[in-house]
């Protein structure tokens, strides 16, 4: 209750290179009340999390020492702290590679401040939310509930074949975080059909014949090119 | 004779003139008279073969002062350069010359007979018909001992001026003149021949040798070819034409300019079949085509590299040792021509890896100098605006930064795009697409620009999924888009269209505009174009993004107008198989 009335500023830690962004994500960080540690250096960054807790990290792919996708796979080994990557527009095997190697979210560099603090916020809320949930999930004309498996749209019952539950329960699991095509595959199909992305493109465009049925309604699956499909999410 | 052999075999690895001189005055002293006159005719062609050899040795040594052969070689014996030419007149030549010297020489015992009496003058024709043999061939040889037997007889052995013969002894003497005259010059055409084979093997191997010393020197295709082409010229005295095989397709034949014997297009005809079939056409191997034109193809037993045509000069008949080494030149022509091309194609490899390093180092770092302070200027702009305490005017200015953050993010974009498909480095990632799938990524994408235009899907239902790439199809689309909202009204209608006629899908972006003016719709997919009267602003890149960034993939883009009025552009791409799909059991 306490913590609620006056919460105890949550740390983000900036690793980037550039000094003026290290400057900028300060000062924004710090407006939205978060406590700010910065990094100018993959080897650095990595010694400050080891050092001292984040509530979430971000981390610019381009360093010039080591090879982001190597921080966030060795930081993987010891620590579950989100992870939000900055990187470029055309890049997509990089934001691929950054979100296969366990990275939560990423941002496409130039990035607007208030889309990097919603990422940061869904990302920690998803952290911290653990495995506890609530078993039925509400977004928009959708309700599903993930215990008697039972799925409906504006009240009325949708039928979904075994496949296609399976991936909207990963998108449930998973609401407002992007799932690449691999991690897709491999949970639902399995690791014999991680690049079968057919699969992907057919079921999609039936959960969405099915679920996406008010076609003014905001969209409950956005694809993000190259990279793989996120769920709207319900919190935000 | 087994003297004179011995002297000349064993003299000839190591010799000089000199010390054959001296040689020959310690054996002089010694062997019989036929010995002496057969060392001094052989000690002339044993000089000869000397001096042949020190101009070749003389040839290095300029060679290595960096002279070409041509001028190490000395002008006044053209034989020397054209080794094989071949002399029908010969044959001819030598019959006269055997006769001549039957007439001399019976001349010569006319004058001599009152003081040498008929026997000896037996020997002084014998004398001749040796003589005779060092110079001429076998045929000829023979006409002069039957010339001469025939001669002594009619004009010496009494009877005189009639072919009877009176005496056993002189019966005898005839007979054993025949015998000796023939077995001298029986053996003597032999030791000919022998020294002739030896002559035209070392003239062979000393033209193969120049031959490869001169390839060996070239700098560049082109020099080799011109090498090859004055090399073979010189040494069959021909006119040579090359032909090379464009670069694509490898049929065609182009001829090397540099050639001193213009085909014209039956002979190039010849020259592709010879090319096709990998066999040569001549008139020393197969079925004369033309006399004296040989077309052989450049091969070393893998591709061919082009063709050699010879056409000898004056026109005759190549003999099978020219045959022999002109197919030997033709080879190592082909060897270099081939070692050449390879090292060509390693460093045009290398150069290429090179530059496209560099190319990609450089927008590398341009893309990331660029969206850096874009990056810093849109986190200061949506910071200071969210940080709440703005006055309305500071407000709309955060908003104008914003809108112009973003207008330069796309023009930073849009020149990245463009260098990567200048620079070749589009390299389409494909995979399974649904076009609607796109559609909607690139609508959501260009959103912004669209708020002030009505925007109609007409997209076809279950269309194929097809192979393409997501990222850069979406892009294409988003130009397009952005494209239509920039030339048409604000409140105007932007349609955009997919559908599928089997083979093709076809994505159409329509609007309500002015349309293109004439003559525009193939040049505004051209870099930088702008339409004459384009309002001002773009950069003249989407347009020819959306055909770099299409064609990398395999699809065609187009642009026109509306029967009715407006513009229409549309991406044409490929329905290839359709994919793999285990359906699940419902």
């Amino acid at each position: 209750m306490n913590t609620e009335v006056s919460p105890v500023a949550l740390s983000a830690l900036v690793i980037d290179d550039e000094t003026q962004i290290q400057r900028l994500l300060t000062i924004a960080l710090e407006a939205a009340g978060y406590r700010v540690a910065t990094a100018g250096t993959g080897q650095e960054g990595l010694a400050m999390i080891a050092h001292n807790r984040h509530d979430v990290i971000i981390l610019d792919l381009g360093l010039p020492d080591v090879n982001g996708q190597l921080v966030l796979q060795q930081l993987r080994e010891w620590t579950q702290t989100p992870v939000i990557v900055l990187t470029v527009n055309d890049a997509e095997a990089e934001k691929v590679g950054a979100l296969d190697a366990g990275a939560d979210d990423y941002v496409t560099k130039p990035f607007n401040t208030a889309e990097l603090l919603a990422r940061m916020r869904a990302s920690i809320r998803r952290a911290n939310q653990g495995q506890s949930r609530e078993p039925v999930f509400n977004l928009g004309d959708l309700k599903v509930d993930l215990a008697t498996r039972r799925v409906a749209v504006r009240g009325h019952p949708v039928k979904l074949t075994a496949k296609e539950y399976a991936l909207l329960r990963l998108f449930i699991l998973h609401a407002g975080k992007v799932l690449t095509h691999r991690q897709l595959l491999q949970e639902v199909w399995g690791p014999s059909h991680q690049n079968d992305t057919q699969y992907l493109r057919v079921y999609l465009m039936r959960l969405r014949e099915k679920l996406e049925a008010d076609p003014s309604a905001p969209p409950l699956f956005f694809t993000e090119p190259g990279v793989g499909y996120r769920l709207a999410d319900p919190a935000g | 004779m087994p003297h004179a052999l011995g002297a000349f075999s064993s003299r000839n690895a190591s010799g000089t003139v000199e010390d054959l001189k001296a040689g020959d005055v310690r054996h002089l002293r010694r062997i019989n008279f036929f010995g002496m006159i057969f060392m001094r005719l052989l000690f002339s062609f044993r000089c000869r073969l000397l001096a042949r050899q020190q101009v070749i040795e003389q040839g290095l040594r300029l060679d290595k002062m960096a002279t070409g052969f041509g001028d190490a070689r000395p002008s006044g014996n053209p034989r020397a350069d054209q080794m094989f030419v071949p002399n029908r007149k010969t044959a001819w030549f030598e019959y006269g010359v055997s006769f001549a010297t039957f007439g001399l020489v019976s001349l010569l015992n006319l004058s001599l007979n009152p003081w040498l009496g008929y026997q000896a003058i037996a020997l002084v024709y014998l004398l001749a018909v040796v003589l005779l043999a060092l110079f001429v061939g076998r045929g000829p040889i023979l006409f002069g001992t039957a010339l001469t037997a025939l001669g002594w007889i009619f004009l010496f052995v009494p009877p005189l001026y009639s072919f009877h013969i009176n005496s056993f002894y002189d019966k005898m003497m005839c007979t054993m003149y025949f015998v000796v005259a023939l077995t001298v010059a029986h053996l003597m055409a032999g030791l000919r021949a022998e020294r002739m084979a030896e002559q035209n093997r070392e003239e062979r191997s000393r033209a193969l040798y120049l031959f490869t010393r001169e390839l060996a020197a070239a700098a560049d295709r082109a020099d080799i070819l011109n090498r090859v082409i004055s090399q073979v010229g010189k040494v069959f005295n021909a006119e040579i034409a090359i032909l090379l095989p464009d670069h694509s397709p490898r049929e065609n034949l182009a001829v090397f300019p540099k050639g001193t014997w213009t085909l014209n297009d039956s002979e190039r005809n010849l020259a592709a079949q010879v090319f096709s079939q990998k066999a040569p056409i001549g008139n020393s191997t197969h079925p004369p085509t033309q006399a004296a034109e040989v077309y052989l193809c450049l091969s070393a037993g893998g591709a061919a590299e082009g063709v050699l045509a010879v056409r000898l000069q004056p026109p005759a008949k190549l003999t099978s040792d020219q045959a022999k080494l002109l197919e030997i030149f033709a080879r190592q022509t082909a060897l270099v021509l081939e070692r050449q091309r390879l090292r060509d194609a390693e460093i045009n490899t290398r150069l290429l890896v090179e530059s496209e390093r560099f190319g990609r180092t450089l927008l590398n770092s341009v893309s990331h100098e660029l969206r850096t302070p874009l990056s810093a200027i849109s986190a200061a702009a949506t910071t200071l605006r969210d940080s709440g305490s703005l006055s309305p005017i500071q407000e709309r200015l955060s908003a104008e930064i914003d809108a112009a953050t973003a207008r330069l993010n796309r023009v930073v974009q849009s020149l990245l795009s463009a260098a990567r498909i200048q620079s070749g480095q589009v390299r389409p990632n494909l995979d399974w697409c649904d076009i609607s799938d796109v559609f909607r990524a690139a609508l959501r994408e260009a959103g912004e620009v669209l708020l002030n235009h009505r925007v109609e899907k007409c997209v076809e239902p279950n269309l194929p999924l097809i192979r393409a790439d997501f990222t850069l199809l979406q892009q294409a689309l988003v130009n397009l888009l952005v494209n239509a909202a920039t030339y048409t009204p604000a409140g105007s209608q932007i349609q955009v269209c997919a559908r599928c006629d089997g083979t093709e899908i076809l994505l159409e972006i329509l609007d309500n505009g002015p349309g293109l003016p004439d003559g525009q719709s193939e040049r505004v997919f051209d870099l930088f174009h702008r339409a004459p009267g384009a309002k001002p602003g773009g950069t003249g890149l989407g347009l020819a993004i959306v055909k770099g960034f299409v064609e990398a993939q395999g699809g065609r883009v187009r642009a026109g107008n509306r029967p009715g009025g407006g513009a229409l552009f549309s991406i044409q791409l490929p329905v290839g198989e359709s994919p793999q799909l285990a359906e699940e059991p419902a």
